[in-house]
């Protein structure tokens, strides 16, 4: 026998929840021709107490 | 409930390294990430005001934002109106992760604001973190997984502190474990 863990009902309606806002928002943006592509550049990480 | 499509999860999953990647820990609590995101949508705002969006005590939000700044995520400069009334943006470093985080989401920091806020409800005990998350999110991707499968997709953490983050999802019911 071996244990395994899985998501209880609510937090399985949390997720689906998380996935279905995510799909309306990337059908928003195809609805507008994938304007919210772009491109990031990383700047290097800085510390204020450095 | 059916389990949902494995490449959405995927794609949560990612948006949560990457708000580990902008906040600079895994060990960030939820709420941090929330007030992070705030600060970004609202760049200038002051401690009071991310304190009323968010509905947070005055010292829940000085400590985190302390938090924040100490990390870099922050910055700081005296108010243009009250020099004592400090305004708040993110870091260029912060905002170009959380950018990525906020991808998916066509760049709605309400949206995803709204879920943490829902996963931070989940927990009855003590505050999720964004090691907690990602590992909840393995269990979404997987279906079913074992303590090893979780613990081997966070953040090469110190052991204990896995381990720990697996046992307090049980703990809070978010975690069910099957035998088989």
């Amino acid at each position: 026998m071996k244990e395994y863990l899985v998501l209880d009902e609510k937090t399985l309606q949390a997720v689906h929840g998380f996935v279905q806002d995510m799909t309306s928002a990337s059908n928003a943006i195809n609805a507008l021709g994938g304007q919210a592509n772009f491109s990031v550049t990383l700047p290097q990480p800085k510390n204020n107490n450095v | 409930m059916n389990q949902p499509s494995k490449a959405d999860v995927i794609q949560l999953a990612k948006v949560v390294d990457h708000l580990v990647d902008a906040v600079g820990d895994p060990s960030a609590t939820l709420r941090r990430a929330m007030i992070l995101l705030d600060i970004d949508l609202n760049p200038g705002t002051t401690l009071n005001a991310v304190g009323e969006r968010l509905q947070l005590e005055k010292s829940v939000s000085s400590r985190n934002v302390d938090w924040l700044w100490n990390q870099g995520c922050v910055l700081r400069k005296a108010g243009r109106e009250d020099a004592r009334e400090l305004e708040l943006e993110t870091s260029p470093y912060a905002h170009k992760h959380l950018q990525l985080a906020l991808r998916p989401f066509g760049n709605h920091h309400e949206v995803l604001i709204k879920n943490l806020n829902t996963f931070i409800d989940l927990f009855q005990k003590h505050m999720p973190t964004l090691r907690e998350l990602k590992a909840l999110l393995t269990v979404g991707v997987l279906g079913q997984a074992s303590r090893t499968q979780v613990i081997n997709n966070l953040y090469d953490g110190p052991p204990t502190t896995d381990q720990r983050a697996v046992r307090h999802l049980i703990e809070e019911g978010v975690f069910k474990t099957i035998e088989k």
